[in-house]
Formats: C-alpha cells, structure tokens, sequence
C-alpha cells in the first residue's frame, strides 16, 4: 500500500490535480460565454440583412482559418501594444492582461466562430415545414423561432456541439504556451513540463496529464449525453420531466 | 344584401421564375361555405391556397378578409411584398390551415401542439390554452392521445391533431391542403369523417383534394382548376353529374378509372 502511494504515478496524479483545475476553468469560463455567441453569429450568418450576414461570415471565416495558437500570440501582443495607452490608464491592465481573463476570452472568440458553423447548419436543416406552420397560425418572428426553430435548432447542433466543447477543452492546453505563468497558476502542460524536466521521464509525466483530460472528456460527453437524451426524447418516448432525482447522484 | 364575405379573393397571379403557376384565380367564401378545389397535380391548387394566408406572396390580386384588403407594395428587387407585417399575422390567425404533411411541431406533445399558438399569438394563459386545446382534441377523437408526442401517433391521428391545432385557435376559417393524400388508404376515412363533421357544424373550409367523393358530398361549391385557372367552377352535385368543359371530362372520368 504505501508502496502504491509512494510510485511515481500516484505522486504525478496527486502533483497534477491542481493543475487540471485551471485547464478546467478555461473550459468552463469559456463555453457559457462561446454558446450564445455562436448562437448569435448561425443567426447573424443566416440574417436577411446582408451588412449583418457578410460580417458574421467574415468573423467566422477569420477564427475558423487561422490557427488558434496564433490567436493567443495576436492577442496578447495587441494587448501589450494597447497597455500603456488605454489598459493602464483605466487601471484595467492587471486583469486584460492576466491569462485567466485573456485565456477564455481568446477561447470564446474562437469557439463562437466554430459553434457558429454548427448552428448555422442545423439552423439549416430545421424541417421547414414545422416552422411554416408556426408562422401560418399567426405567429410572429420571435415566438416562431422560440417555439419551433430554436428546440430543432438545438437538439440537431448537440451533438457536433458536444464535440466542440470537448476540442475546445483539450485546446485549454494552448494558453499556456503563448500566455505567461503568474505565480504558480500552471495548467496540466505546464506542469508536466516542469516534472518532465526534473526527471526526463516523458511517457509517466505526460500520461498522467493525458489520463486528467480522458476523464474529464468523459465527464463532459457523460453530461451533454444527458443533455441529448432530454433533446431527443420527443422521438424515444412519452414525455418525462427531468426530476431531481437523488439516488442516482451518489 | 349578402353578408360581407369572409374571404374574397381577386384574380390572383403568381409564378416561379420562369414558370407562371397561377393566371387570374379569384375565390369568394362566406361563412359556412365548404369550397373544394380539384384539379390534376401542377394545376395550381396548393400554390392558390398557399396564396390565401400570405405563404406565397401573389404576383397581382387582391386578398380581403372581412372586407379589409392586405396591403401590397413593391420591393426594390421589384418583387410584390406584403406591407403589414401585423395585418398579415392577424389574417393567418384567423385563416387556419391543415397541410399535406401535418407539419406538427415534432418536440411538442398532442396537447402542447394544440395550446402553443393560441399561448402565443391570442394571448391564453397556460391553463386557458390547455382547456381550449382539451375540447378540440376531443371533438377530434384523440384526447387520450394528449400527452404523446406526434413520432407515435398514426398518420391519420397526427392529422386529426393537426386539424384540432387548426381549430383551437378559433378560425373563421380553415384551408386545408391535401389533407389526406399523405396518408395511408385505410386512414383516410378517419380524417374525412372530422372534416365532414366539421362542415355540417357549419365551419367554414376551402379544401384542396383528390378526394372527389368529399367534394361532391360534402362541399357546396367546387372548383376545378386547369394550368392555373378556374376551368368550371359551381355546385358539385350539377359539376359532378354533368361537367361541361372537355377537361373536366377528362379529369373525372381519369379520378373515377
């Protein structure tokens, strides 16, 4: 027992938790923010006002032709050229320029361009009849796509959505390697680099940080699978509310 | 002095591209007036009602409801647009419509279906809707269905449901489209029976149909229309029994074979 304990590998388990968290946060900070701005641009790109639609397309077209780690680089050096005349006088700097701010942000800008694309498309396959009957009863833009657009537009992006989520999560790592370490905020990456250095041991340090991400991933298809499920239950079954229900969260 | 009409059509032109569908359709229903329209497949039929309630915006034509006029103006791709967004909602909401392909709303339950755009476009409270959907699903004779999704009903249900979604708004009248061609021959009868009940309870309906017995039976004025126009039109009993123009000859004794 206290040999297991001891090993190198229940050591970097333990090292690397900390770490995870912060990878964790960039996730989290960024999808709540991602989502409705993706949600926003399939509209925009799907506007009937060209200014509006030619922009979202541009946008789009920028973050999802580029590469993300050169975003992170573009970023933080306008930044750095903006501090002196604008973040410092407005005593802003400390947080634009702080990875745990700057880091999402970049995220949400990239992903909102991908999750863009996936909307729009579902946007595109929402069956058209569903939506002209709405409109042929009298209702008005809004309450068609809140009532029948939106539903069909979300349960047919879920599960490209699903994914995106998890791409978006494993690009957590990137942050890091453009933007610099405050204090001892590191992320799984740079942790594992740190240990990797120590010792050289390549394959331990870096499967550990593998393994964090494999069961984190789970965690995140495991959640939106529940999420699917509820989208999809008009074609698997009677309806069922989603109870709270405390046996199955142990 | 006859009633105002409910619904007054006038020489309505509409084409696709290149491809004029309809030339000079006009209608005129007052209230009760079950009005069939037949006609071979590209005839112009559906487009005609789609006309009706603004799904197709007409070339040329006027539409009145009630006496009041839909106001039309010209956009700068020269194409003809509705002006009043409004206007055009509040004559959709009391100009129902039952399509080919039930086109419910496939996240809703029966009963969600049914109380969604009286919630919306009349106003109802969540009670309210739910109580007036309840009547209509069972004057169609499904509301032991109400709490099923549309995915597990039979055709012939989902479009008696589709027809109470129709009513639960209370429409001056209802234009159905095709309402039973998508369905199965031995669920046609169940559909057919609600709209023949509905007729007799004096509901106001223009239905485009291959089903002639219906239009001879139960509607009190018919149509036929040929490569977008009306070709002979009156009382279906006289139009059935002795069709005046050659085409109607033909299509008759073709729907009869």
């Amino acid at each position: 027992m206290e040999a297991i304990l001891q090993s190198a590998f229940v050591q970097d388990i333990a090292t690397l938790a900390r770490p995870a968290l912060f990878n964790l946060y960039f996730a989290l900070a960024s999808i709540p923010v991602g989502f409705p701005l993706a949600v926003l641009l399939a509209l925009g790109k799907a506007s009937r006002f060209k200014i509006i639609s030619r922009l979202s397309r541009g946008y789009i077209y920028a973050f999802r032709g580029s590469p993300l780690f050169i975003q992170f680089f573009m970023f933080y050096s306008m930044m750095l050229a903006l501090n002196q005349a604008y973040l410092k006088p407005w005593g802003i700097d400390g947080v634009v320029l702080h990875p745990l701010f700057l880091g999402p942000m970049v995220l949400v800008l990239n992903t909102s361009a991908y999750g863009a694309e996936i909307f729009y498309g579902a946007l595109k396959t929402v069956p058209k009849g569903e939506v002209e009957a709405a409109s042929a009863m009298g209702m008005g833009r809004w309450s068609v796509f809140r009532s029948v657009t939106w539903p069909n537009m979300l349960r047919l992006a879920w599960p490209a959505y699903t994914n995106e989520m998890v791409f978006l999560f494993h690009a957590t790592t990137l942050v890091y390697f453009t933007l610099p370490v405050v204090n001892e905020q590191k992320d799984l990456m740079n942790k594992a680099g740190e240990l990797f250095e120590r010792d050289y041991n390549v394959f331990l340090h870096f499967s550990v940080a593998a393994l964090y991400f494999l069961v984190l991933s789970i965690l995140i298809f495991w959640l939106a699978g529940l999420v699917h499920k509820r989208l999809n239950q008009h074609l698997t079954g009677r309806a069922e509310k989603i109870r709270f229900k405390p046996g199955y969260i142990r | 002095m006859p009633a105002t009409p409910i619904l007054k059509i006038q020489n309505i032109h509409k084409h696709f591209g290149e491809l004029e569908v309809l030339h000079g359709m006009s209608l005129t229903a007052h209230s009760g007036d079950v009005i069939s329209l037949i006609g071979s497949s590209g005839s112009g039929k559906s487009t005609f009602l789609r006309c009706i309630n603004l799904l197709e915006t007409p070339d040329q034509g006027e539409i009145e409801l009630d006496g009041q006029a839909i106001k039309f103006s010209t956009n700068r791709a020269g194409q003809r647009v509705y002006d009043d967004e409004n206007q055009v909602q509040v004559l959709r909401s009391r100009i129902a419509m039952v399509f080919q392909q039930f086109n419910l709303w496939s996240h809703m339950t029966v009963i969600q279906n049914v109380s969604e755009a009286p919630m919306r476009v009349q106003g109802l409270s969540r009670q309210e809707a739910h109580d007036n959907g309840m009547e209509f699903l069972e004057k169609v004779g499904i509301v032991d269905k109400a709490d099923v999704y549309p995915a597990f009903l039979s055709g012939g249900q989902q479009q008696r449901a589709a027809i109470a979604r129709a009513l639960a708004m209370r429409p001056e009248a209802i234009l159905f489209d095709e309402p039973t061609s998508a369905l199965d021959p031995e669920l046609v009868g169940e559909v057919l029976a609600v709209m023949h009940q509905l007729a007799e309870e004096g509901t106001t309906m223009i239905v485009v149909t291959h089903e002639m017995s219906f239009a001879r039976d139960v509607s009190n004025k018919t149509l036929f229309l040929h490569d977008g126009k009306i070709e002979e039109q009156g009382d279906p009993k006289e139009l059935f029994a002795s069709p005046k123009s050659r085409r109607l000859q033909q299509f008759l004794s073709r729907a009869a074979a």
